[in-house]
């Protein structure tokens, strides 16, 4: 059974962490849906494909110029731009995040859970880590999830008082499970250095926010902390919208796709070529993917049997209320339902009330399933912590289970 | 107790030429990943392993057993070893100290004043345990990461000790140190990182031989098997039992450079069969002569040319009596420690997939590497 993965908005292969999400989403997906059926019919092949159209999407003139800089200059290395929301969540995350600037990830352990460390340090690693890391990053998160899920709070974690010392404990109850072979007389994983890196950056990054930020009271969270994360949340908004109007600006007509919807009906056409005849096809939408889908689906493509279509963090009913879709009907409004297109044989839409770009679909549509989940992060991390979390796969698996 | 033999200090021979060795296996690291006390505060990534147990052991029994130098016999065992074991000896088992810093300070200072006492002397010393690497090489100890005390207080300096044991009057000193040369991220994150040299020397000491021999190339990692000698230990204990040996007048000798030349390619045989990224670093740094042997040995790595014919092909290696059998599906090449001299290598394969072939080959130290079949 061919799995197609379509992602969302401000998906670039440019941007750190793009191959080691890849591997992620890969790992995650046969982890979590080996055994599954749909329909009677046994998934087979769960090794995900990923058409790739972040190249044919916005590009910025100015690279953004057009972004208020911040109020102080560092003659040095300022703190990653990429880590200003972790921070920023960090900060908001504990009672006193200043006091806990010199152990962070060890705090996040200890007064809320591991899973959230470790939600947290995967974070960091997929920001942080060299694309030539990617394998080995999508490795150990999906077993750090997994030994976390099973062990929320384990009695060791009263024994540390170092971030350092609980990466290292994090990587050796990971490789606890690990056949016996060779030994190296040196350091037991290879991903003790990215994450050795990783939290090292953010621990530094931590502490000189720490200095200017953090530890001011006040309404600095409210007022300065938002202006200082601004950069990289306006980042992501521009890229939001840029990536919307340029699908809508350039996705063509029926007669003459254009290149967003070509890209990507031919990388469903070349799954299905290469699976077993009548094999079913399972098409998982994030963010932007799951309204480009929709719109493939019920315009572009209606002939195509999709056998489970999952939009996740995805705006397909707000398209849908603002009638932008191409089958778009503007006579079907409250308290009617919009039809879900016939060749959607199951759909099943996932958001998080946290993520602000996720809509609900089951006032809109019919014939859809709304799931709930809670990445348990924040506004803009929650959009794209859906697929790095193992407790996602495993609710979606539940839900599979049940159709 | 770390004097494995003699049984005591006073029946140490002083008073002529004499080798001294010292042996320090850490295969217990209670302040490490998975150890049994509390942890270090920056673990470095490292954890437990079993390897230089099994490596100190063999290291020793070849010093007691077979280590044969007329012009400097054996003249001292120390060594400590983490878990603390018996270590058999001549005298029987002794039970061996463990590898401590401060222990290692004690036994250091006995090595060295035993290698000081003749210009002629040999001073051995071997590590095996962990080992990382900045702007030294530093060896750890059972103890380290105590963190109790300052990270680096229970390390050693080895390039300090080796720079230190210039002022010894051995003037042939052979260093082997089968410990990791990576440098881990997280150290370059440490600020302060220094060991303890053990020893110092001023500007005018020399040495006419200082021989490091690393298990590894700088800024990577050295490897054994689980619960086995390290590929090093291995690789050093063929060497040293003939195929690193020259024929120098009627004997066959393994000196400081013939050493270096057959680690190098021993470890890379190694690396072929066992499929490691292992590799070996020597740096003789001076004639010296080692070890006597009776006759010169070889390691021979037979394989075909080709990946695919060596998956189909049985390969039989034979001289006299004395056969090495690879069938079809098990590794090659075939990597073996055997007597120099004519071999006959017969290639077949029982699927016909290419044609058989039988050659007479001379086998000659160091290596002997492969046939032109098919």
């Amino acid at each position: 059974m061919p799995v197609v993965f379509v992602h969302g908005v401000n998906t670039r292969k440019t941007e750190p962490g793009y191959a080691a999400r890849l591997g992620l989403i890969d790992r995650f997906v046969q982890k979590h849906l080996a055994g599954a059926t749909l329909g009677g019919v046994a998934i087979n092949s769960l090794s995900p494909a990923f058409p790739y159209w972040g190249d044919l999407a916005t590009t910025f003139a100015w690279n953004m110029a057009s972004l208020p800089t911040g109020h102080v200059n560092a003659l040095g290395p300022a703190i990653n731009n990429r880590l200003r929301p972790l921070i920023a969540a960090f900060d908001d995350d504990l009672s006193n995040s200043a006091s806990a600037k010199q152990q962070p990830l060890l705090t996040v352990a200890k007064t809320k859970t591991l899973p959230h460390a470790v939600d947290l340090i995967s974070a960091l690693l997929l920001e942080t880590a060299a694309e030539n890391q990617a394998d080995v990053v999508a490795d150990f998160i999906v077993v750090a999830h997994g030994y976390a899920e099973a062990n929320p709070s384990p009695a060791w974690l009263a024994t540390l008082t170092t971030d350092e010392q609980l990466l290292n404990r994090l990587v050796t109850e990971a490789k606890s499970s690990a056949p016996p072979g060779v030994q190296a007389l040196g350091v037991l994983d290879n991903v003790l250095n990215p994450l050795a890196a990783a939290g090292a950056s953010f621990k530094a990054a931590i502490q000189s926010a720490a200095t200017s930020i953090l530890d001011r009271s006040g309404d600095f969270a409210s007022t300065k902390l938002l202006a200082w994360q601004r950069r990289p949340l306006n980042e992501t908004l521009g890229r939001f919208f840029g990536d919307i109007f340029i699908y809508l600006d350039t996705r063509g007509d029926k007669a003459a796709p254009g290149p967003i919807p070509t890209l990507i009906l031919d990388a469903l056409d070349a799954v299905k070529n290469d699976a077993p005849a009548n094999d079913p096809l399972i098409v998982i939408g994030h963010s932007l993917g799951g309204v480009i889908c929709f719109d493939l689906f019920s315009y572009f493509r209606p002939e195509l049997t999709v056998d489970l279509f999952v939009t996740v963090g995805s705006q397909v009913s707000h398209f849908e209320e603002i009638k932008r879709f191409k089958t778009s009907n503007p006579a079907i409004h409250a308290p009617q339902k919009a039809p879900t297109p016939a060749n959607i044989k199951r759909w099943i839409n996932i958001f998080d009330e946290v993520d602000i770009f996720s809509y609900a679909c089951d006032q809109v549509f019919d014939r859809v399933i709304d799931f709930e989940y809670d990445t348990q992060t924040y506004v803009i991390k929650a959009h794209g912590a859906y697929f790095e979390q193992d407790r996602f796969y495993t609710r979606l698996r539940a839900r599979i289970d049940a159709l | 107790m770390s004097l494995i033999w003699p049984a005591t200090e006073a029946e140490v021979v002083t008073n002529a030429s004499r080798l001294h060795a010292f042996v320090i296996a850490v295969a217990d690291y209670p302040h490490l990943n998975g150890g049994s006390g509390p942890p270090a505060l920056e673990p470095l990534g490292l954890t437990q392993v079993t390897t230089p147990r099994f490596t100190g052991l063999a290291i020793a029994d070849w010093l007691l057993t077979r280590y044969q130098n007329p012009l400097c016999p054996l003249g001292s065992v120390e060594m400590l070893l983490s878990p603390n074991q018996l270590v058999p000896s001549p005298n029987g088992p002794v039970p061996a100290t463990s590898a401590t810093m401060a222990n290692i300070e004690t036994a250091f200072s006995l090595w060295k004043r035993r290698c000081g006492t003749d210009a002629g002397n040999i001073a051995w010393f071997y590590f095996c345990g962990h080992g990382v690497s900045k702007d030294a090489q530093y060896l750890l100890p059972e103890n380290y990461g105590d963190p109790g005390v300052f990270q680096w207080r229970n390390s050693i300096d080895f390039d300090g000790l080796r720079v230190g044991m210039r002022s010894c009057a051995a003037q042939t000193q052979l260093f082997f140190v089968d410990a990791c040369r990576e440098t881990p991220f997280a150290l370059l994150t440490q600020l302060n990182v220094q060991g303890n040299p053990l020893t110092s020397a001023s500007f005018a000491d020399s040495v006419s031989c200082s021989a490091a021999y690393y298990a590894t190339t700088p800024g990577r990692q050295a490897y054994g098997p689980d619960n086995e000698v390290t590929y090093f230990g291995r690789a050093l204990l063929s060497c040293l039992n003939g195929v690193a040996a020259i024929k120098k007048g009627p004997k066959w000798v393994v000196d400081t450079y013939s050493l270096g030349n057959a680690l190098g390619q021993t470890m890379a045989q190694l690396a072929r069969r066992h499929r490691q990224p292992l590799s070996c670093n020597p740096d003789p740094s001076g004639m010296g002569r080692i070890n006597e042997v009776q006759g010169p040995r070889v390691i021979a790595a037979v394989s075909c040319t080709s990946e695919i014919a060596d998956t189909v092909a049985d390969i039989l290696i034979s001289q006299g009596a004395t056969t090495l059998h690879s069938p079809p599906g098990q590794p090659k090449p075939i990597v073996e420690e055997v007597e120099a001299g004519d071999w006959t290598i017969q290639v077949s394969f029982p699927g016909n997939q290419f044609a058989s072939a039988a050659v007479v080959r001379t086998f000659m130290p160091p290596v002997f590497e492969g046939v032109e079949v098919p």
